[in-house]
């Protein structure tokens, strides 16, 4: 586990007397019931259609996803839990180094790296340079029951068969914060993604990193607070805390223990 | 200067050599990019103002109070309500997508009579038309407590029928230890929060037991220890403080074992009927009970020692979602419970206060199990749209063989293949709807639904269709009730007791029922989306508890569930079944269209249809991953995927339900269901 020593620098040169955030996450796995809240409430604000039946959970659009882990003894002395994974929204993202397409950005205004699907054509190098697997392919144009688009969010648009998506913090839920600040004259501004206003544990804390006086700001520099593949340098700004050091070890270990569905089937 | 070929060969081929360094082919790309994401088959959302509408969640009798995020009329999305009595600010993730039900590509919005449509008042008749030729009339009430429930007693009364309840896993045991109470007992629930520590008989309570984020909360708070006594590696299983990984079906066992180490080293609590129960135990030697559970004696020993040195403990049964604990097995858990001096004790069973007495003119409330079989010639049922999950099998044990079976659904899903005619209801947030006591809980509920969306024209209410009924039936006094009046009538009850208090989702405040001038004004407060709070339990003496076990048949039937708890011949070759359902997969409604995020798109649940096996025993049977293979029952078979985990005991399958087909393999003849069942793997 690496230290835990919060980057205050910002990527880019941005508008100034603009307070300048950096919005990030500390995910306490300790209560994390594995529910899927976050998941489903993921997928309703960001307008996620139902899966068609050929999805499966290799091609399926989980912007926020739990993956069920475990300490790897033999059973029944195992010990397991859920590790919640969104974009990790790094510092430094690789995604962003890659696309050819521009079509992925630190925003230097709040630290959130955007994904601009209308810019995307699709060529999935994200994908690969993306450490955590927290990108996503639309394999299928989007399709919802007759009658259930009307209870899509108007606040993010869908998007089409061909282009990647991932995490952005709810930008939708952003931009309407930003929007009424702009209203009110005032810059001091926050606001709460879906899956931390769903979770029943309140086990992921977000606010701004830069805040030194935040929550989340204060647990991301607890020696329990980790965060995952850290010795990449991407600086991810989704921290995680565990009490329990079998947890705090599984941010250097691979995910290869959970087998997709897909794998050792019948020819 | 003339222009040669060779300058206009060296022209084009340097433009299309500097071409990619140019910006065209990337504005190109840029543009198409765009426009693709304008294909017109692309839906647009709408924009416009948000709002919130408080209601009520009542896909599963907990009652969350939530939220309804809407721009204009639509639902966009549902929030939890903050401070909320029940729910305490939480929601289970069906919840969250549970506004697009009414969209649902399985909904019903017509009603259907023999395959064809048909008008609700032809359906009316033709029930009236059965009932008047002699038939029996039953009503199956999925969701029981209700206002509206009481009409159907009602009507069950008027017909000379009989009102069904399907068994509630979280009122199983509350019902077992009440019989050990006798005549005059009050109703039961269980004190959670003021438990030290909670030992669980399979009952997943964290993953969807009682009112599901609560319970997750309180587990958060980690001043109540969870000791899971289960057989599968499931999600109440992971996050317990400690697992009891114990051989299906034998959970009988434990609790006579736990009750012999009490008993033996005197740690046990004052209780009627100890000699005869103790004549129970002496068949029980810890031993033996290791052997049934799988676990080490001592483990048992320590766990007994446990729940007596950290208490205030008690003990959960009722089982897990589709794979219920018989009755022998919650006696010997309400015994168990008995002898830690659980019953009337904070921390364990407390009485809940007494709400206002039946009228007279009430059908009592008859468990499904305890109808006669081949009885029933007419029979309504109202589905749940989750939180139930039984087998069609149970159901029609009780049916004669001509029966009327019409379903009240807003879907064409569950038992809908199995009735004669459907009527189509209003799907959830399209009517006024109540949620009830939340199962198990210490303290009477009561919280009303508003609608949030219009229902479709073609949709009827069950109370209005039972009021068509009524009409053609000549049963007086339903023909002109309505969701609404009864729930007028349960508001004028609750204000009469002066009791309790009233919360409203919208400010988050609190009123005392005494504090509120009428009934009417009660009513308005609740229709609003509030949910009313009965007052905590009274201080009482602990109600007088008898061992089970006076009758030496009794006993007898209490040692065979905990000696031979698998149901099914044995044999070569035989593996033994257990349903692993949660809320989200398994039910008589349907699922959330977006809960393939928590199975199909995701691992983190098992699929519906899916049988999870340890691979050393699909190497065993020589079965692959993702292989398809029959799994066969003594009754019932159904086709499932292999999917392995190591975490399943060896020669164990785990069958994950999603339709009633996969259900029925649990069926017993008595027409419950089985927690564990011998079955057969066979090639598909």
């Amino acid at each position: 586990m690496m230290a835990n020593t919060p980057n205050t620098a910002t990527a880019a040169p941005v508008q100034e007397n603009r307070k300048i955030r950096r919005f990030g996450m500390v995910i306490n796995l300790d209560n994390c019931t594995g529910c899927g809240s976050c998941m489903m409430t993921c997928a309703v604000e960001n307008n996620c259609a139902p899966a068609k039946e050929k999805i499966t959970d290799r091609t399926g659009i989980t912007l926020m996803r739990v993956f069920p882990v475990n300490d790897r003894q033999p059973m029944p002395v195992r010990q397991a839990g859920f590790v919640p994974m969104p974009c990790m929204q790094c510092e430094d993202p690789p995604c962003e180094l890659v696309c050819p397409q521009q079509a992925v950005e630190l925003d230097p205004l709040s630290g959130i790296v955007d994904q601009m699907p209308q810019r995307c054509f699709g060529c999935r190098y994200c994908m690969a340079a993306c450490p955590y697997h927290a990108r996503y392919f639309n394999w299928y144009d989007p399709e919802w029951p007759k009658g259930m688009e009307q209870t899509l969010n108007p606040a993010v648009a869908p998007r089409m068969r061909g282009v990647v998506e991932k995490c952005d913090f709810c930008h939708g839920r952003l931009h309407l914060a930003e929007d009424q600040a702009a209203i009110d004259g005032n810059d001091d501004y926050t606001y709460t993604p879906a899956c931390v206003e769903a979770c029943p544990t309140q086990a992921i804390v977000f606010g701004d990193l830069n805040d030194e006086d935040s929550e989340v700001s204060q647990l991301a520099k607890d020696p329990n607070s980790f965060r995952f593949l850290a010795k990449l340098g991407t600086e991810p700004k989704v921290y995680y805390y565990s009490e329990h050091e079998w947890r705090r070890n599984l941010a250097e270990r691979d995910m290869n223990g959970n087998a997709s569905r897909n794998e050792g089937k019948e020819a | 200067m003339a222009i040669t070929r060779r300058d206009l060969l060296l022209f084009g081929g340097g433009s299309v050599a500097a071409l990619p360094f140019t910006p065209i082919p990337y504005k190109l790309l840029d543009d198409v990019s765009i426009w693709t994401q304008n294909f017109p088959w692309l839906p647009v959302p709408v924009p416009g103002e948000i709002t919130l509408a408080s209601t009520t969640c009542t896909l599963c009798p907990a009652g969350c109070g939530l939220k309804v995020r809407r721009v204009n009329t639509r639902p966009i999305g549902i929030t939890p309500a903050a401070g909320h009595p029940v729910s305490r600010g939480t929601l289970c993730p069906l919840a969250f997508g549970a506004h697009q039900l009414a969209w649902h590509p399985l909904r019903l919005r017509q009603s259907r009579m023999n395959g064809q449509d048909a008008e609700p008042a032809a359906i009316a008749a033709k029930v009236a038309e059965a009932v008047g030729a002699g038939k029996k009339f039953a009503i199956l009430d999925e969701r029981p407590g209700r206002a509206v429930s009481s009409l159907y007693r009602q009507a069950a009364a008027k017909a000379g029928g009989v009102y069904l309840t399907p068994r509630l896993e979280e009122e199983a045991p509350l019902a077992a230890i009440r019989a050990l109470c006798g005549e005059g007992a009050p109703e039961f629930g269980f004190d959670l929060e003021h438990a030290r520590t909670v030992l669980s008989f399979g009952a997943p309570l964290l993953d969807g037991w009682g009112v599901p984020g609560a319970m997750k909360l309180h587990w958060k708070g980690r001043e109540t220890a969870f000791i899971h006594a289960g057989s599968r590696f499931s999600p109440t299983a992971q996050l317990a403080a400690k697992w009891l990984p114990i051989l299906p079906g034998s959970e009988a066992a434990l609790a006579l074992g736990l009750a012999r180490v009490l008993v033996d080293e005197g740690l046990a609590a004052k209780v009627n009927g100890l000699d005869h129960y103790r004549a129970l135990l002496n068949q029980m030697p810890l031993n033996r009970a290791a052997e049934i559970t799988g676990l080490k004696a001592e483990t048992i020993a320590e766990t007994a020692r446990r729940l007596q040195a950290e208490g205030p403990a008690v003990a959960v049964g009722g089982g897990d979602l589709a794979g219920p604990l018989g009755r022998e097995t919650e006696a010997a858990i309400a015994a168990l419970n008995a002898l830690l001096g659980a019953v009337g004790r904070e921390g364990g069973l407390v009485a809940r206060r007494a709400l206002a007495a039946d009228a007279a003119d009430l059908a009592p409330a008859t468990p499904l199990e305890e109808a006669d079989a081949g009885s029933i010639g007419v029979l309504l049922v109202e589905a749940a749209t989750a939180g139930t999950a039984r087998p069609w099998k149970s159901i029609a044990a009780k049916l004669a063989e001509d029966a009327l079976v019409v379903l009240l659904s807003p879907y064409n899903s569950g038992y809908a293949t199995f009735a004669q005619a459907q009527v189509a209801t209003p799907a959830f947030l399209e009517s006024l709807e109540e949620a009830p006591t939340a199962p198990g809980a210490a303290r009477h509920s009561f919280a009303l639904a508003p609608a949030v969306l219009e229902a479709p024209e073609t949709a009827v209410a069950p109370a209005e269709f039972l009021a068509l009924v009524a009409a053609e039936a000549g049963w007086a006094g339903l023909s002109e009730a309505t969701t609404e009046s009864a729930c007028r009538a349960r508001a004028a009850a609750i204000h009469a007791s002066k009791r309790g208090s009233v919360f409203s989702i919208e400010d988050a405040s609190e009123t005392k029922v005494s504090e509120i001038g009428s009934a009417d004004e009660l009513y308005s407060k609740l229709a609003a989306g509030a949910v009313w709070v009965d007052d905590a339990p009274a201080a009482a003496a602990p109600p007088a508890v008898t061992l089970p076990g006076a009758a030496e048949g009794e006993r007898q039937r209490m040692l065979t569930a905990a000696t031979a708890p698998v149901h099914g011949p044995g044999g070569e070759g035989a593996l033994v079944a257990i349903p692993a359902a949660w809320t989200g997969n398994t039910a008589s409604g349907v699922r959330v269209p977006l809960a393939g995020k928590l199975d199909q798109e995701s691992l983190l649940r098992a699929l519906p249809g899916e049988a999870l096996i340890h691979p050393a025993t699909a190497q065993r049977f020589r079965l692959k991953q993702g292989a398809r293979v029959r799994v066969e029952a003594p009754d019932a078979q159904y086709l499932a995927t292999v999917r392995f985990s190591d975490a399943v005991m060896q020669g164990v399958v785990e069958i994950s339900p999603g339709e009633t087909e996969a259900l029925d393999l649990f069926a017993s003849t008595h027409g419950g269901a089985s927690r564990a069942v011998r079955v057969r793997l066979g090639r598909a």
